[in-house]
């Protein structure tokens, strides 16, 4: 060989081939940053196939150097990219010790020749050491590659970008990525270890797939504090579904924390802690069933203390009663005791007022026997005024809800409940008036029975009143039986099933949204509740109508008397009853009266039993056919029990129609 | 040759005086050369050959070395050609699983070879290498690397990649029979080659899981193909395509069984999205599967593996799923094996499905279907946890609380299958529902469009003839039976339920005429000739409905379970239950369009005679009624004290009545029109009849049955003699 070597040792060379592994400069081999490889000095003249052989395997040195420039930046900065940064770089630089130990051992090999000097022992030689390198080179390569491919990643989707490359065929590759992958899910585990037992994040760096967002407000606390890091998530690893539960596991672990002060979970949670050391999650199938063992017990937990402690379904329950009248004697009474007062000017109430009225409603009554922790929150809110309200328009009644129940029964939802409130108190209210209304008109009967001519007037109103209880009772029922007790039937159940927070949430949303919809109150039934309102409303001109048109007949029935009274004295006196100036004057009374109030009485009857007709068909026909929803469908069938209205209404259309034809 | 002195080139002939230097220099470059290097006197001069013309030995060396190193060359050639190969191959991620596995297994290769370089340097450096010797040592290397080199150019040349490098692997070791040190290396080269392959192919066969990141394994999934389609569209291929045979990725050695692992993988498959653990795997599952020439081995492991997954299948079905009882029960709805529920339910529902079918209420009829079920104790009774696992979903409860249910055996599960099976309106008549049918079956798709077309903007459809029950069937039931089944089911109903309808017409029919009957009896009247059509009518669909329910679907059923019983596989009870449904579609005479056409028209017919009968009849009967009530006044009062006299007064009285009404009735019946329709009618029927016979008569042995059933007197065939006669006395 010393020919081709152009008289150079080969050993001297084989030690600057050794140096110029580990990225060294040596006598005669060189690093060209220009080039960027390694040079062989020019002013050595060796043949060709040596050159060639050598540029060859100091190729492994190009690789080293690539690898080793990664490990150092990393461990000049230690931490600046992160935990798992700085894994990866360990786990590269364990794997660049293994090569120094070889170069070591391939070094002994050179060292031992040149002093022995004994050409017969097996020492290196170039050829040789191309044999040595077959597998370091194919090691260092995929290095080299790893790091070209994951320059600038961090945490999870490194993590992702490494495991990506355990698809390779090659046992080598997959040997080395595993053992990589390995190393850098260290971090993570530790993390997840420490997420799961602890609740807490270690993970300064942002690399876990679960962030803490720390300025959120308490009542979103559950829902915005933690959340899943989309980026980081390793889905060969930790599969989403899982993500999900080790999330809520730290919730919960973090809740039972704040909340409870539990020392049973604690030492269970302590003591699996203890049976279960980072090490074990080094085997996936563990991650999964500790996951699953701890999310179990932990929400199980976490429903228990909500349900228990801080007494979620009788929180549930009392709003129910209260703020959705589910509580008959109590709602009736607090009616009975409020419409008055009510009737006032908004500005002229006052909160403390009512707040006694309620505290009576509440004592007469078999709400009394609540429990006074559900009581106590009860109270009255007046809502803002605004010029021209009077008390229906600004009396709510009031939940307090603390910390923690407000993470279910949020603000938003208490201003929903408040919506739903207000709406079935105007429905009662309604109920109420017509109730009275109907009271009215069986005394109008025996009061007015000197003046047939009010009899058919009378007799009107019966009729469109009748149509309008029939309405409003039937809408009554469907809320509080349809809507309010079914959904709380199955608010109940959906509560028994949960079987972790998010889902006892999500119980509630659904229990709220259903009643929304079912009342007309979410977004999508703007119309027909406008047309809802339009009905109500006209119940209450009606109940005016009628209290003006009794006032008159009231009036009217007084003068008459009087009249008589008169009359009665002057044939008392010995004169004729009426004189004929008097006659005239009192048949002038009459028909005053009746061309008066009670003929305009009698049209404006006849125009809102028409228009009452009218919305009451409209109503029906938007509940058929924009309703999706099967109880609000059966409330337009109720309404329209004996198909009443659908001939009504094919009459009112066809003659519409008609008209519309007719016109053109 | 270059010394280091003289740096250019000077004449070799002067640096290596002696024979023995340059032999010495010779093996040194060769040397070199096999280890893909550019040697001093040997130079590469055509980089693409594979062979020793690649190089040129430098002329200055004798001729005899030079002829020598000639023959090593080849093996520096197809050195340079695998070391080009793997580097080609090794790292790039398209070239799949198998090339990088077989890349690594090459670089062994190549690293022994530069193993034998360095053992021979070592011997040259010792000064005991001649090229004689030398070339007698590469002996063994030359074979194996040319066989390795031809191998790499082979793949390259046709480009593949997978399981058709694996099968050009096997191929070759089998080919090498005859050379026990090149079939080692093919062996050797295969064995590390398909390793990722079988790892896939275990995993699929053990775990029903696709391990395939690179596409090259046998089974492709076709994610866009849901299940969910199998209980929506008609002819769904769910089963069939969800995953699918690569016919280009099965490796030779697996070509015997991959259908047989493609269904293992399929049956697990189906286990795990029903969730449930499923049974513990078989031992064989922890036994990695390797290669061999010999296709036993996989074919033992693919055959454990499927028989696990099909018998756990088949348990889920038949067991949990209970498969059986809800095939029983859509049988005893939908082919009215169960009497009493049908009679029950359309007792109820006739007035409903009288009217036309926009109108009619579907939910009113769910609601009377109900309460027919219910009307019939301990129907149905099951032990299905179809409702628990559509609330809970997760596996590990649904097994317990299906475990539950059957210890507690209840009953109140009965309204499982009522809650699947509901009622529907289909838009269009059975028989054009049959026609789109058999064209879907038989391909032509043209003619569907016109017949539906067509009947659709022709006329609405009355409730009983637009009537069909529906099922709501879930995965994995759903494979069996899948919207394909219950469609077919749904036509055999309706089919049935329409031949039902006619029958109950032609009854009414016959009492109207009954009705009249006793006053028009004069021989010669229409109402003879009327009522002998009915009754043919009637021995016409009454042996027809026999046949089907007795004949043909009875003894197919009977068939359908012992083959359930005897099933090894999902797809055995699938094959069965298909066999089952087009057996029946088939003997009911309902595949066949020419059968189906003839069919069709006598049962129109026999309607619309009925509907013709009966509103005769009651015109008849409004008339006669009228007659009766302004010819004589109304009967004697029942209040006479003698019982017998009053019964003669009222016969009488009667009598008279019906002298007159008669009159009415044979005038009637005496007109042309109503004579002349009849015989329309009868003589339609009687050809249709004769033409289904003609028909039958080719057909196979169980409609010779139905040929017997509807001819037991021989009234048809004697027709059918007479014509022929009259017609071949007429040619």
């Amino acid at each position: 060989r010393s020919t081709s070597l152009g008289g150079l040792d080969e050993q001297v060379l084989l030690h600057d081939v050794l140096f110029a592994f580990q990225g060294i400069d040596g006598q005669y081999i060189k690093w060209n940053a220009i080039l960027d490889r390694f040079t062989v000095d020019d002013r050595l003249a060796i043949a060709p196939p040596v050159h060639e052989l050598v540029l060859k395997l100091v190729d492994l040195g190009w690789l080293f150097s690539k690898v080793q420039e990664f490990v150092q930046q990393c461990s000049a900065a230690p931490g600046s990219q992160g935990l798992l940064v700085q894994a990866f770089a360990s786990a590269l630089h364990l794997e660049l010790t293994e090569f120094y130990r070889l170069v070591a051992l391939l070094d002994s090999h050179v060292g031992h020749q040149t002093t022995e000097g004994n050409s017969s022992s097996p020492g290196l030689t170039l050829r040789r050491l191309a044999v040595w390198t077959v597998d370091p080179m194919e090691r260092m390569r995929v290095l080299a590659a790893l790091v070209d491919m994951c320059r600038g990643l961090r945490g999870g989707a490194l993590v992702t970008r490494v495991h990506a490359l355990s698809a390779h065929g090659d046992p080598l590759v997959q040997r080395t990525v595993k053992k990589l992958t390995n190393q850098l899910m260290v971090p993570i585990r530790a993390m997840l270890h420490r997420w799961l037992f602890d609740g807490e994040l270690d993970d300064p760096h942002g690399e876990f797939f679960i962030c803490v967002r720390p300025n959120v407000p308490n009542d979103r606390m559950w829902h915005d504090r933690y959340a899943v890091r989309e980026a980081m998530m390793i889905e060969h690893v930790i599969p989403a579904t899982l993500v999900h539960q080790i999330l809520l596991i730290g919730k919960s672990i973090n809740f039972l924390r704040s909340r409870a002060h539990d020392r049973d979970v604690e030492e269970q949670i302590h003591a699996l802690k203890m049976a279960t050391p980072v090490s074990t999650f080094e085997d996936d199938a563990k991650v999964i069933a500790t996951t699953e063992a701890l999310y179990a017990q932990t929400s199980r937990r976490v429903i228990d203390v909500m349900l228990q402690r801080y007494h979620l379904l009788d929180h549930l329950s009392a709003i129910r009663k209260f703020l959705l009248l589910g509580q008959g004697d109590f709602a009736q009474h607090l009616m009975f005791l409020t419409h008055e007062e009510l009737a006032k000017p908004a500005a002229s109430l006052y909160v403390h007022n009512l707040a006694g009225i309620l505290e009576s409603a509440v004592r007469a009554t078999n709400a009394q026997y609540e429990p006074t922790a559900q009581l106590n929150r009860l109270g009255v809110k007046m809502l803002e005024v605004s010029p021209g309200d009077v008390g229906w328009d600004v009396f709510t009644l009031d939940y307090a809800i603390e910390h923690p129940l407000d993470l279910i029964l949020s603000p938003a939802a208490m201003s929903r409940y408040l919506q739903l409130f207000h709406f079935l108190w105007r429905l009662k209210r309604i109920d109420f008036s017509l109730s009275t209304l109907w009271k009215e008109l069986i005394v109008d009967f025996k009061q007015f029975k000197s003046m047939p001519e009010v009899m058919p007037v009378f007799q009107k109103f019966r009729v469109v009143a009748n149509e309008m209880i029939h309405f409003v009772r039937q809408l009554h029922y469907y809320l509080l039986y349809e809507i309010l007790e079914c959904s709380w039937g199955e608010l109940q159940r959906a509560i028994r099933q949960a079987r972790d927070f998010d889902q006892l949430i999500a119980a509630h949303d659904k229990f709220l949204n259903s009643i929304l919809a079912g009342a007309l109150l979410s977004g999508s039934s703007q119309v027909t509740l406008g047309k809802l309102r339009g009905l109500l409303d006209l119940v209450l001109d009606f109940q005016q109508l009628h209290a003006a048109l009794f006032q008159a007949a009231d009036d009217e029935l007084h003068r008459r008397a009087q009249s008589a009274e008169v009359a009665a004295a002057h044939t008392r006196e010995g004169r004729w009853g009426t004189t004929t100036a008097e006659a005239s004057s009192e048949a002038a009374h009459v028909a005053q009266f009746i061309q008066g109030p009670l003929e305009g009485a009698s049209d404006q009857v006849s125009i809102i039993g028409a228009t009452f007709k009218k919305l009451v068909i409209d109503f029906g026909v938007l509940l058929g056919a924009t309703e999706t929803n099967l109880p609000l469908k059966f409330l337009a069938v109720r309404i329209d029990f004996n198909e009443h209205y659908r001939r009504a209404g094919l009459q009112l259309y066809s003659d519409s129609a008609a008209a519309a034809s007719a016109s053109t | 040759r270059r010394g280091h002195d003289d740096p250019d080139a000077g004449p070799v002939e002067r640096l290596l005086a002696t024979p023995a230097q340059r032999e010495m220099a010779l093996v040194d470059d060769l040397l070199d050369v096999m280890m893909g290097l550019d040697g001093r006197f040997i130079t590469v001069v055509d980089a693409g050959a594979v062979d020793a013309k690649r190089y040129h030995v430098h002329t200055a060396m004798d001729f005899s070395l030079r002829q020598l190193a000639d023959r090593v060359l080849p093996l520096c050639a197809n050195y340079q050609r695998v070391s080009t190969f793997v580097a080609e191959h090794s790292m790039n991620m398209q070239d799949g699983r198998v090339l990088h596995a077989l890349c690594a297994a090459l670089r062994r290769v190549l690293k022994e070879h530069l193993m034998l370089v360095a053992q021979l340097e070592h011997l040259a450096m010792q000064g005991d290498l001649s090229l004689q010797k030398l070339w007698f040592l590469v002996q063994p290397c030359l074979r194996s690397m040319e066989i390795t080199a031809v191998l790499c150019t082979d793949i390259d040349v046709q480009q593949i990649r997978g399981a058709a490098v694996l099968s050009l692997l096997h191929n070759r070791a089998l080919c090498m029979i005859g050379d026990s040190k090149g079939q080692e290396l093919c062996l050797f080269l295969a064995t590390a080659a398909s390793q990722p392959y079988l790892d896939s192919l275990s995993a699929w066969i053990w775990k029903g899981k696709i391990d395939d990141p690179l596409h090259e394994f046998l089974v492709r999934e076709d994610p866009s193909v849901v299940k969910e389609g199998l209980t929506t569209t008609f002819n769904d291929r769910y089963w069939e395509t969800r995953y699918t045979l690569s016919e280009a990725d099965v490796p030779v050695f697996l070509k015997s069984v991959a259908r047989r692992v493609l269904d293992a993988g399929k049956y697990l498959n189906v286990l795990r999205e029903c969730g449930g653990k499923g049974p513990a795997l078989p031992e064989a599952a922890s036994r990695p599967i390797v290669f061999s020439v010999s296709e036993r081995d996989y074919t033992n492991a693919i055959d454990v593996s499927l028989e696990h997954a099909s018998l756990a299948l088949l348990d889920l079905l038949m067991n949990k799923r209970c498969l059986r009882q809800r095939l029983r029960a859509i049988r005893d709805v939908f082919l009215l094996q169960r009497g009493e529920l049908f009679v029950m339910f359309t007792d109820s529902a006739a007035e409903e499905l009288a009217k036309n079918s926009s109108e009619v209420s579907v939910s009113r009829l769910d609601a009377l279907f109900e309460i027919a079920v219910r009307a019939i104790p301990g129907l149905w009774v099951t032990e299905s946890d179809d409702n628990v696992d559509a609330e809970s979903g997760n596996d590990v409860g649904v097994d317990e609380q299906a475990a539950q249910l059957a210890r507690a055996g209840s009953s109140k599960h009965s309204a499982m299958l009522l809650d699947q099976v509901h009622c529907v309106l289909q838009p269009i008549h059975v028989i054009t529902q049959l026609f789109q049918i058999i064209d879907i079956s038989t391909g032509q798709v043209n003619r569907t469009s016109n017949l539906s077309g067509a009947n659709n903007s022709q006329q609405q459809l009355k409730g009983f003839e637009a009537f069909a029950f529906d099922a709501d069937v879930k995965f994995p039931v759903s494979l069996v039976l899948s919207r394909t089944s219950l469609t077919k089911y749904q036509v055999l109903f309706r089919h049935l339920f329409n031949c039902k309808t006619i029958e109950r017409s032609l009854f009414s029919a016959w009492s109207a005429l009954k009705n009249i009957k006793q006053i028009a009896a004069t021989p010669n009247s229409g109402f003879t000739f009327a009522l002998a059509l009915l009754q043919r009518m009637l021995a016409f669909i009454n042996p027809y409905q026999h046949y089907m329910v007795v004949d043909v679907i009875r003894p197919r059923w009977q068939q359908l379970e012992t083959e359930m019983d005897t099933a090894r596989s999902v797809d055995d009870v699938i094959t069965a239950h298909t066999a089952f449904l087009d057996g029946c579609l088939l003997d009911c005479l309902l595949t066949n369009a020419t059968l189906l056409k003839i069919l069709s028209k006598i049962l129109s017919i026999a309607g619309i005679f009925a509907g013709f009968v009966v509103r005769f009849g009651n015109s008849l009967h409004v008339e006669i009624s009228t007659a009766a009530a302004t010819g004589r006044p109304a009967a004697a009062p029942a209040a006479s004290s003698n019982r017998s006299v009053a019964l003669a007064k009222l016969t009488h009285s009667r009598r008279a009545q019906y002298l007159s009404a008669s009159q009415h009735a044979n005038l009637a019946t005496q007109q042309a029109g109503f004579l002349e329709s009849l015989q329309r009618f009868e003589s339609t029927f009687t050809s249709q009849v004769l033409g289904l016979m003609d028909e039958l008569a080719v057909d196979g042995m169980l409609t010779a049955d139905l040929v017997t059933l509807l001819d037991y007197n021989g009234f048809y065939s004697e027709m059918m003699l007479t014509l022929r006669q009259a017609s071949s006395t007429e040619a």
